[in-house]
């Protein structure tokens, strides 16, 4: 399994080479960890974030950070194969629970672990949590646009 | 595990994830049809799988097996491998 964790990547890896979306609507802006089956991303919470509701992010945009984090995952293959990174689609949420909002100035954590993958879509669990409390959790299905 | 068994246990994770009756599924029967598979929830098989009996298969392998009768093999050759 090849790594982009800080370990053993010659260089950085910027999240833009391994997904699409671009401000406003990127939803992450620290690519810690990445692999094939695995990732971990950040996002620093402001009131400018699109997603941002009243006094917190919404379930909106904790939903588009963890399928932005899973699409970062499955864009490590495009980026070993020196293609640009795919759209990737939400097929599915499953087990999803929302715990706590992240508010303006924290930072939230985003940590995806590959399940299964069959007929092109791949099942990811996810985790989104700042220092001061779990957000929320789903089983998502992925699909990506080849 | 010998595949009476392990077709025993594959049928009752089976019946409780997809929600069918236990008595539909029987070893001649269509997986997809039986199930209601599409291409969206075949994945949630491979995930059930793997995690009941503690093995990796590749979804593709997966996607061409017909019957449960087939599936009974296919993951006994798994557990045995």
């Amino acid at each position: 399994m090849t790594s982009f964790s800080e370990k053993s990547m010659p260089e950085r890896i910027d999240i833009n080479d391994l997904i699409p979306q671009r401000e406003p609507v990127q939803m992450i802006d620290t690519l810690y960890e990445a692999t094939t089956e695995e990732a971990h991303t950040g996002l620093s919470v402001s009131r400018d974030n699109i997603f941002y509701e009243g006094d917190r992010l919404s379930e909106m945009g904790l939903i588009e950070n963890m399928a932005q984090s899973a699409a970062a995952t499955a864009g490590v293959k495009n980026h070993l194969l020196g293609i640009p990174p795919s759209l990737g689609y939400i097929g599915e949420i499953k087990k999803c629970i929302f715990h706590s909002f992240p508010t303006d100035g924290e930072h939230l954590h985003t940590y995806v672990r590959y399940v299964s993958e069959a007929a092109g879509v791949i099942l990811y669990d996810i985790e989104s949590r700042t220092d001061r409390a779990s957000c929320a959790e789903c089983r998502m299905k992925v699909f990506i646009d080849e | 595990m010998n595949k009476q068994e392990l077709s025993a246990k594959i049928n009752e994770v089976l019946a409780e994830e997809f929600e069918v009756d236990i008595e539909t599924i029987t070893p001649e029967a269509d997986i997809k049809k039986t199930l209601d598979l599409d291409s969206l929830s075949l994945v949630d098989l491979v995930a059930l799988i793997e995690d009941t009996f503690d093995v990796k298969i590749d979804g593709q392998d997966v996607s061409k097996i017909q019957s449960f009768d087939s599936l009974y093999d296919f993951v006994l050759g798994k557990i045995n491998a």
